[in-house]
């Protein structure tokens, strides 16, 4: 046999080969393709498949950051830290989201200077910044007055998947914004009240628990 | 050591440490260049979908904390560049890497796995530990593992360019700083619809600050000691495996990374927490410190093995080696040593020094014009006071 000349760089021996490719690489490339395909799919799948298995229980108050609000009992807690369960870190998201038969109503919270109008007007004006299909009805804003005697402004939105509600209130520097989206229409009075009894619930935090 | 050992001894270690060695990019049977590539690109569509969604309504505050985490990207690539000062990354794999940690790792890896695991930690403890520790319990897995993955393909796609720990170290920093600034940009745009919107580019600034003021103690730093993990976990053959070292640094990388992210639920969210961000300051400090001294030791041995025979046909002097192959203190003793009117000169020698280094590890060690070259700018700041150059024992 011949003997062999000094090898080029670059050059896979055939000897070395897998189906063309260079054998030594071939382990890496894979632990990496696992990797990515586990956070990638993996992990999302997993996440998916693991149901929320939270329900509101009669008394629980969900804290969004400086406000909150009354879950009505029965109604799946999707995102959101109960008052009564304050994190160590001691701050709470300023998001939360409960749902039930195809309804959700999430609730974000965050500074705000303005009346419950302006702020809605901002959600407007929001929407059509982001080109996101929604637009609320601003001729059928109305006003109400939550359980704890505080005014907020309602009204009608539609968006590309259907239509819902949006309610906003400022208290004191924070505002706060509520959106019911669901199917189109319902009869099931119980569900109505309990829409309605979360949107009149919502409040400021007046005592700060102690973490 | 006779002339001739010591020319031996500098080919050894040029072929050793992959000294002016160049990457091949078109290496169609390396399976590691195409997962590159593919996660790569992947990255990059993401992120060109986030930006053509959110640039019609955030265009201003994405286009000026693109701006401000750009000029910051270019301090800290001089700043890794620089303490690369011995056998150092070609260009072209320094941009490979900071590609990977600022498109792969965040959005093809980080970014999923991260929403998922926390949304988890959620459902399966419940939300108050969600938010207490989940970005602790996710991001230092899911991210150091995504960048470390970067430097793990960049040592089978550039195995004759990446071959020290100390390499690793330095490919790992790139990986995080690209990290760093494409995901400081992202938090950057998601913090603009804070406060209902109302002053997207005052948000986005707000996160800027913040971000640039923790920059250099999070992804850069993290990825360094994790790169150099990898490196040992793997082994080269300048660098024999040494698992239990590499799975300490890939540890310690991450613990870092757990506490910063776990800083509020540690001090209990109360005013003890810029006390405890201070104090993983200064731990992330002398962690990556103690790694860079560990891993750096190969390459100045190498400096000094290449720069021998210069030493000992006295182009170089023995102190100007020992400067050359050594740390700051030493190069600063060099500079001071011929008092104030000397010391431009003697920087001179240093960058001299280090340019014929270069051209010798591009050149393996061989005599070409390049290397005379650099010898002759080596020669026009030597000492005009009409003595001899100081030999090998000045």
């Amino acid at each position: 046999m011949p003997e062999r000349q000094s090898v080029p760089p670059d050059w896979v021996p055939v000897e070395r080969r897998w189906l063309g490719m260079d054998r030594a690489t071939l382990l890496p490339a894979a632990i990496v393709v696992v990797l990515v395909a586990v956070t990638m799919w993996g992990l999302p799948a997993l996440d998916r498949s693991v149901p929320v298995d939270d329900p509101a229980r009669a008394g629980d108050v969900i804290r969004v950051d400086a406000v909150e609000f009354d879950p009505a009992a029965g109604w799946s807690i999707d995102s959101g830290v109960l008052a009564s369960e304050p994190p160590e870190s001691g701050g709470f998201p300023n998001t939360a989201q409960v749902s039930k038969d195809g309804f959700t109503f999430s609730v974000v919270s965050d500074t705000f200077d303005g009346t419950p109008a302006e702020l809605m007007a901002q959600l407007q004006e929001n929407n059509e910044r982001l080109s996101n299909g929604a637009t609320i009805d601003m001729g059928q804003v109305e006003t109400f007055r939550t359980d704890a005697g505080a005014r907020g402004v309602a009204g009608r939105f539609t968006f590309a998947g259907g239509a819902g509600l949006v309610a906003a209130y400022v208290f004191d520097g924070t505002g706060v914004e509520v959106v019911l989206t669901g199917p189109d229409e319902t009869d099931d009075a119980d569900l109505q009240a309990d829409v309605v009894g979360m949107i009149r619930s919502i409040r400021p935090v007046t005592s700060v628990e102690a973490p | 050591m006779t002339r001739t050992e010591l020319l031996d001894r500098r080919a050894q270690v040029v072929d050793e440490v992959g000294w002016g060695q160049r990457v091949s990019w078109v290496q169609p049977r390396n399976a590691c260049l195409w997962v590159f590539v593919a996660v790569i690109a992947y990255g990059l569509w993401y992120a060109a979908a986030q930006v053509r969604s959110q640039s019609p309504a955030y265009g201003e505050p994405l286009g000026i904390s693109a701006l401000v985490f750009s000029a910051y990207a270019v301090l800290f690539w001089w700043f890794t560049t620089h303490i690369d000062r011995y056998s150092r990354q070609p260009l072209d794999l320094r941009v490979a890497a900071f590609l990977w940690g600022g498109f792969a790792a965040t959005w093809a890896i980080a970014l999923h796995g991260n929403s998922a695991l926390i949304s988890l930690y959620s459902k399966l403890a419940d939300p108050s530990f969600a938010v207490d520790w989940g970005a602790g319990l996710a991001a230092p897995v899911v991210e150091e593992w995504g960048k470390g993955a970067g430097v793990l393909l960049l040592m089978f796609i550039a195995p004759r360019v990446l071959r020290t720990a100390f390499d690793g170290f330095v490919v790992g920093a790139f990986v995080g700083l690209g990290f760093e600034i494409l995901e400081d940009i992202l938090y950057a745009l998601n913090s603009a619809p804070e406060g209902f919107g109302v002053d997207p580019v005052g948000s986005s600034l707000s996160t800027v600050a913040l971000r640039l003021a923790t920059g250099f103690t999070s992804h850069i730093l993290y990825s360094a000691i994790f790169g150099a993990g990898v490196v040992y976990l793997v082994g080269t053959v300048a660098q024999r495996r040494r698992v239990g070292r590499g799975l300490l640094l890939c540890l310690v990388a991450m613990v870092l990374h757990w506490a910063w992210d776990s800083t509020a639920t540690l001090a209990a969210g109360g005013p003890l927490i810029p006390v405890f961000l201070g104090l993983e300051v200064v731990v992330a400090i002398v962690a990556v410190l103690v790694v860079f001294h560990v891993t750096v030791g190969p390459e100045r041995a190498a400096m000094r093995d290449l720069l021998a025979p210069e030493a000992e046909d006295g182009t170089l002097t023995a102190q100007e080696v020992d400067a050359l192959a050594g740390a700051w203190k030493q190069r600063r003793a060099y500079r001071r040593g011929g008092g104030l009117h000397d010391r431009r000169r003697r920087r001179h020698r240093l960058e001299a020094g280090k340019d014929l280094a270069d051209a010798l590890g591009v050149s393996q060690g061989q005599e070409t014009p390049r290397v005379e070259f650099a010898r002759a700018e080596l020669a026009r700041f030597r000492e005009d006071d009409g003595a001899p150059p100081a030999g090998p024992d000045a």
